[in-house]
């Protein structure tokens, strides 16, 4: 399936030259999301949270450091909704996680499921272009935690501020966030 | 087993013996084939040559090939840093690859280690845990080559204190204790 991103669109048509040089992937590796990356980064990494969370009662464990970049801090993080998907013990961790290894004024996009749905499959996202993803069921559906609201979602991220919001069609919204210093 | 061997260079290829660097310079004019490591062959050392080479055996240590073209096979497993003009991976790679012109992580291909190449396709179905470097090379001009596993202890494979490293201690694999990766056939970067 897939699904506009207009926050995503938004984001990286204003980025101007160099102002994003290094980015860190919380999925897997993705050939068209690399295409896409390759046209204002240097530096990708694809951190596979989800693969390396595990499934199951595995999944819950402490999470270890973020790979840190292979050249300057992470100036833009693309969460997916690995964030979504876990417990909020694990939501702090991973973004406190992605502060070690972020930029100052890094940017974050993360997506989170608003559909309301009680259970739903692990999905898997690609970037098409700047604007369009695409989603695919990697699993069988299995119960989701309550649905979470903006304002929780803003707790969640801190200490990156959300800029935007952007409602779906495909159930997900869409935030963007940048790192404030403290 | 080694083909097409008029080059004429020292070549090893003792199963599961550790070889001298084997270095294999083809005519400039050739144009032929490339050299193949056989399905059967295993070599620990450093393998460098002038001519395109078809890994479809085991090698531990370096690999590197400057301006040629180098395929790890289907069969071919490597646990290795690798450099080539164009690097292709259809097998399987353990150890940073280095190309200066393209690297093809083929749908076939499971690679752990960083990928640095103007040009990097992963095709749907590879695995690949590590970084990837798209910059045009290094500040003076060409790019990190594998170290020669001689300078150490013998079959180099991964070095440590990459951020490969740091994600395999951190368990950054999937489930099945592999690189867990996707995507189509794109062509990103150069």
């Amino acid at each position: 399936m897939e699904g506009a991103l207009p926050g995503m669109s938004s984001l990286l048509s204003g980025l101007g030259p160099g102002e994003v040089r290094s980015v860190l992937d919380l999925g897997p590796a993705s050939g068209p999301s690399l295409r896409v990356y390759s046209g204002f980064a240097r530096w990708v990494r694809f951190a596979n949270l989800p693969g390396r969370m595990g499934s199951g009662e595995g999944r819950d464990r402490m999470l270890g450091p973020l790979p840190s970049s292979p050249g300057p801090p992470y100036d833009l993080i693309l969460a997916w909704n690995a964030l979504d998907d876990l417990v909020p013990e694990l939501q702090s961790q991973v973004v406190q996680r992605i502060v070690e290894v972020s930029a100052p004024s890094a940017r974050l996009h993360a997506l989170f499921d608003a559909s309301g749905r009680r259970t739903a499959s692990p999905m898997r996202f690609s970037l098409l272009d700047p604007g369009r993803m695409l989603l695919e069921p990697v699993g069988p559906p299995r119960p989701r935690g309550p649905q979470l609201l903006p304002g929780g979602v803003e707790s969640i991220l801190e200490p990156f501020h959300v800029l935007r919001g952007f409602s779906l069609k495909t159930g997900f919204r869409e935030y963007l966030a940048v790192r404030r210093s403290k | 087993m080694w083909k097409k061997d008029e080059g004429g260079g020292k070549v090893s290829a003792t199963k599961g013996a550790k070889a001298e660097p084997v270095r294999r310079k083809a005519p400039a004019s050739d144009s032929g084939p490339a050299a193949t490591i056989g399905q059967s062959i295993s070599i620990r050392g450093d393998v460098t040559g002038e001519e395109d080479l078809i890994i479809q055996g085991k090698v531990e240590g370096s690999v590197d090939l400057q301006e040629h073209s180098l395929t790890i096979g289907p069969h071919g497993e490597v646990t290795a840093d690798i450099s080539g003009r164009v690097v292709a991976v259809e097998g399987r790679v353990e150890g940073d690859v280095v190309a200066e012109e393209r690297a093809v992580l083929k749908g076939s291909a499971w690679v752990k280690g960083d990928v640095a190449a103007p040009s990097v396709i992963i095709e749907d179905g590879a695995r690949f845990v590590g970084s990837i470097d798209m910059g045009e090379g290094t500040e003076n001009g060409s790019r990190k080559r594998p170290k020669s596993s001689h300078a150490g202890s013998a079959g180099a494979g991964r070095r440590p204190g990459t951020p490969g490293d740091a994600e395999a201690q951190n368990g950054a694999k999937g489930s099945d204790g592999t690189p867990e990766s996707e995507g189509k056939r794109v062509h990103a970067g150069g």
